[in-house]
Parts: structure tokens; C-alpha cells; sequence
């Protein structure tokens, strides 16, 4: 009896940690949002990215290689497909072994609108990084982000700059 | 450990599940606003498109020929019409792929496409295969024998197996050719390479494919013109630097004539933009529209070349910063007609401009879409002395819509 409480406790337990990945909409200030949500001094990366993109795939990939060793940033990704289910944005996450990290999409009606609001000169091009140190300085990396690029950033907290 | 013990730990336990979930549910919330509009925007996240999300026109001996590529009820089908008084009137529409399960994945920016031939049309798209990366599947193709009256499924022109896409065709009285992209031989990180193939009888057979160039851009639209001595020209996203370049196709022989706009943008990434070509058989000059998303160059650039492409002008900037999508015709009378779209602080917005003098002055461009719909993507296609300039809008609620205009002649 006592045995079978305790493995009842410990499913109990483990579901209640599987939460499901909330998928936030992005609309226009969230970028601002996330800065300031995350201005704690820990370094994190907002990633834009699309499931048609061959690029964003990879660098999804390399990022998400390093989160499984590294812990010293955090991860805030943002589909720019407005289209997507959220169940299908969770799939894709989870399929990089990203089911955890902080996730949102586009949610305005007319994504472009959200190019101008994160930078004026985006026209949604992808992938588009930002890294951001401890300080909260930004770095705009446009196209994929290298490995090199990455290690520099995480152990130096800088990049070439785009 | 006793009964006691084990009710003292089961409640300890749950107090800790019960805590851990209300904190996970107060984390959450606090990643996003409670305004009550971003909540709304939250439930109503999804945009599903609907209406005309994909188009392609051609005008071959006084008629257009329009593509239209629709999602109705969650489901796709390729639309055909064409009209016989420069887009006064047009024909009842045909559904091209009818009775076909098509599960097609066309967009604005890789559009399904056509080619005439006569009296044969074909049609190509690109098909969606679940649980392949991007849902991209092979290429699907329709062909009519008789003006578009009725369709029937096509020979599929590659000889490849995997995901096609970004196609651009064009047809002359002898042939039919078709460029795309794929990724049978990867050379670079996610990279394409352009593929071409040519039909002489109206898409029953298909040549055996031709790499054209090894890598190019992975997610940008072509373009491909034939002159009137039958060579292809093929406008195209190349690599290394990511900046557009002209190509020819003569005899299954390719030849790359030159960048058409030297902006050295380095880019490894998705640009998502192709550019506009046109050819001016009178006036023996080609006449390009290219986009870069070079820091210094943002914009949308129109460029000419005297000497079938081998050299370009200096690129005359048509829109600013926010220019991104773009096209270009020439009509009978030498007078030029482009169009592009540009972000603003209300969605994607066209406008065109014309010249009069082989590109070398451009009219204040005039803005052509409504400013509460987001419009994008304008396509022109010069007829006699006009040309008749096509975009697609999107509602608040994804629905597409078809819209184009008719240019003013000019014979000054």
C-alpha cells in the first residue's frame, strides 16, 4: 500500500513538472517587454525564426546544442509565423529539445508591422538574433549565427557585430 | 515508516505539487502583459490565410493569362483565367486542379506559376509533404491542351525526388521552360541550387534537368524571360555575395552574365525577395528591379543593361528603407512600369512609378492599395501601350484578395 502511494506520488509529482510550453503573442511592444522581463543580469538570446527557413532550423539547432551543456544565458525564441498552432510551435521547439525555453509568435494581423516596431530597418529577414549581455547590451546579429559567434558571445559576451 | 508518517509525507507532497503548479502559473503570467488586448491577441493568434494567396500572369499575343492560386476551406486549388481586353473582362474561372488532392504550399514569394505554349498552358507548384522539414514536397504540375478549358495532372518536370520550390516559367511558340530550386546537391548551409528544364511539347516530356547554379539563395523567387530569339534569361538570388544576378540559357548551355546591382550584401540567411525583369526587344535594352537588405543600401533599385546583361547601370533607388518586394515591365512603347511594396506603420502598402525615358527619370511614385489592408507582392505585365500591375491584399482575418489596375497609356 505504501509502495503503491509512493509511485502514485511520484507520477503525481512528475506530470505536474511537465507543464506545457506556453506560447506567448508577440504584438507590438512585446520586444520591449521581453528586454525589460529579462533585465536581470543574465545574458539571454531573442530568436526570430520561421519553420521555412533552412537557416533559423540550424541555428535552433547550434543554440540548443550549447543550452544542453551551457546555462549561463537563457533562450527567448519568437516564430515569426503567425500561422502556426501553437501545438505546431511546440512540436518544432520540442523537436530541438527546446520544450522548456521562454517561446512566443507573432500575433498581429499584419506581421510586417512587427519588423518596424523590433528595428526599423528589419524586413523580415531571417534568422534575426539578439544577445543580450548582463549589462542588457544589445547585439543585432542578421542571418545565422555561427558557432564561433556563439562560444565568442557566451564566453566574452561579444560578437562581431553585424 | 508507519501509517502516520506516509500521510504526513503524501501531504507535504501534495502542498508542494499544489505550490509548484500556482508558481508555474504566476511565472507564466507574467511573461505576458494582462492587457486586455494583448489577451485577445493571444486567443486570436493564429492568422490562417484565405482567398488568393498565390498569383502569376503572362500576356502572349493580346491575352493574359492569370494564375490564381486560392485557399477556400482549408483547402488549395490553382484558379485559371484569362481575358482578352487587357483586364476589362476576364473568362470564368477554371479550377485547374479540380478532383486533384494537391496539399500544395504556395505563398506570396513562391507563387505557383505558368507557361504558354500555344494552345497548351502548364502550371507548377510546389506540393506539402508533412513530417519533412518545412512541409516541402516535390513539385506538382497541370497542363491544358486547349486554352485552359479543361486540366489534366502533368509529368512532374524534375528528376529528383525531393522538395522543389521558387519556381519562374516562361514559354515561347517552341518551348517551355521552367527554372527552380532544390537541394539535391548541397554546398553550402542551407543552400539551394537553381535547376532548370525545358519542354517542347507543352509539358507532356520534360528535358533532363540542368544545374544552373550549384548554390543560390534558399528562399528567394526567380524570374525567367524569354527574348524573341528564344534564349531564357534568368533573374536570379545568388550567394557569396547574396546579391542578384543575370543568367542565360541557350541551347541547354548556361551562362552567367553578371550581378545586376554590385551592393556586396553578405548574407547567410533568408531574404525571402527575388527582383523584376523585363526585356525591351525594341529599344534592345533589359530592364531589372532588385531589392538588397545591405545596411547601407536598404531599398528597392531599378538598373538597365544595353549589352543583354553583361553590364549595368548604376542602380537608381525607386524606394527607401522599408521597400522590399518589387517588379518591372516594359510596354510596347519603350515606357517603363514598376511597382513594389513597403512597410509602414499599417502593413505592407504599393505604390508604383513609370518612365518615359528607358529608366533614366522616374515619376513620384504613386500609391496604389487601400491603407487599411496590408498589400504586398505587386506584379506588372506590360500589354500594348499600358501594362496592368497585380498585388494581393490581407484582411484583419487573413482573407486574400486579388487586386490589380490598369496603367494610364502613355505615347509621349
Amino acid at each position: 500500500m505504501i509502495k503503491l502511494c509512493l509511485v502514485l506520488l511520484v507520477a503525481l509529482v512528475l506530470s505536474a513538472c511537465e507543464q506545457e510550453q506556453k506560447i506567448n503573442a508577440f504584438v507590438k511592444g512585446s520586444f520591449v517587454e521581453i528586454q525589460q522581463q529579462h533585465h536581470q543580469g543574465k545574458p539571454y538570446l531573442i530568436m526570430f525564426w520561421s519553420e521555412d527557413c533552412a537557416y533559423c532550423m540550424k541555428e535552433l539547432e547550434l543554440i540548443a546544442d550549447l543550452l544542453a551543456t551551457e546555462t549561463a544565458f537563457n533562450l527567448v525564441t519568437v516564430s515569426t509565423d503567425s500561422f502556426l498552432s501553437e501545438d505546431e510551435i511546440r512540436q518544432k521547439l520540442t523537436s530541438f529539445n527546446l520544450q522548456n525555453v521562454e517561446a512566443w509568435v507573432f500575433a498581429e494581423a499584419y506581421a510586417e508591422t512587427l519588423y518596424l516596431d523590433v528595428d526599423k530597418r528589419w524586413r523580415g529577414e531571417l534568422p534575426l538574433t539578439y544577445l543580450f549581455d548582463s549589462q542588457n547590451n544589445k547585439t543585432k546579429k542578421m542571418g545565422i549565427l555561427s558557432k564561433q559567434d556563439l562560444l565568442a558571445w557566451v564566453d566574452f559576451g561579444v560578437i562581431e557585430q553585424q | 515508516m508507519n501509517k502516520r508518517q506516509v500521510i504526513f509525507i503524501l501531504i507535504v507532497a501534495l502542498l508542494g505539487v499544489v505550490g509548484f503548479n500556482v508558481y508555474q502559473q504566476l511565472s507564466q503570467e507574467r511573461t505576458t502583459s494582462t492587457e486586455p488586448v494583448k489577451i485577445m491577441a493571444a486567443k486570436a493568434h493564429k492568422h490562417a490565410a484565405s482567398g488568393v494567396v498565390s498569383i502569376d500572369i503572362k500576356y502572349i499575343n493580346d491575352t493574359l493569362h492569370l494564375l490564381s492560386g486560392k485557399i477556400e476551406q482549408g483547402k488549395h486549388g490553382l484558379w485559371y483565367q484569362s481575358s482578352q481586353d487587357q483586364g476589362k473582362t476576364w473568362s470564368e474561372s477554371v479550377n485547374a486542379t479540380a478532383g486533384l488532392d494537391i496539399q500544395a504550399k504556395f505563398h506570396r514569394g513562391n507563387d505557383a506559376r505558368l507557361a504558354v505554349q500555344g494552345n497548351h498552358i502548364v502550371a507548377v507548384w510546389m506540393s506539402k509533404k508533412e513530417g519533412v522539414p518545412h512541409n516541402a514536397g516535390p513539385m506538382m504540375s497541370v497542363r491544358s491542351a486547349d486554352g485552359g478549358q479543361s486540366w489534366q495532372l502533368a509529368t512532374m518536370p524534375a528528376d529528383w525526388q525531393g522538395p522543389h520550390g521558387f519556381f519562374a516559367m516562361d514559354g515561347n511558340d517552341e518551348q517551355i521552360s521552367l527554372v527552380w530550386l532544390d537541394s539535391r546537391e548541397q554546398v553550402g548551409k542551407g543552400s539551394q541550387g537553381l535547376r532548370y528544364s525545358n519542354s517542347t511539347d507543352g509539358g507532356l516530356t520534360w528535358s533532363k534537368n540542368l544545374t544552373l547554379d550549384q548554390e543560390t539563395c534558399a528562399c528567394c523567387w526567380n524570374t525567367a524571360v524569354f527574348d524573341d530569339k528564344g534564349q531564357l534569361y534568368v533573374l536570379y538570388r545568388d550567394k557569396n555575395p547574396s546579391d542578384m544576378a543575370l543568367g542565360q540559357v541557350n541551347e541547354q548551355q548556361w551562362q552567367r552574365l553578371n550581378t545586376v546591382g554590385e551592393f556586396n550584401w553578405d548574407f547567410e540567411g533568408c531574404p525571402h525577395i527575388g527582383g523584376g525583369f523585363a526585356i525591351d526587344t525594341i529599344q534592345k535594352q533589359f530592364h531589372a528591379t532588385v531589392s538588397t537588405g545591405h545596411e547601407q543600401h536598404l531599398g528597392v533599385y531599378y538598373l538597365n543593361s544595353v549589352d543583354q546583361g553583361q553590364s549595368w547601370s548604376t542602380p537608381i533607388q525607386l524606394g527607401d528603407s522599408r521597400a522590399v518586394h518589387s517588379d518591372v515591365a516594359v510596354a510596347n512603347n519603350g515606357n517603363l512600369i514598376a511597382a513594389w511594396d513597403f512597410i509602414s506603420d499599417s502593413g505592407f502598402q504599393v505604390v508604383h512609378s513609370e518612365s518615359n525615358d528607358q529608366g533614366m527619370n522616374w515619376s513620384k511614385a504613386k500609391l496604389l492599395s487601400a491603407d487599411d489592408k496590408a498589400s504586398s507582392h505587386p506584379r506588372v505585365v506590360a500589354m500594348q501601350d499600358n501594362a496592368l500591375i497585380l498585388w494581393t491584399e490581407k484582411d484583419v482575418d487573413g482573407v486574400h484578395t486579388l487586386r490589380m489596375i490598369t496603367t494610364e497609356p502613355k505615347n509621349d
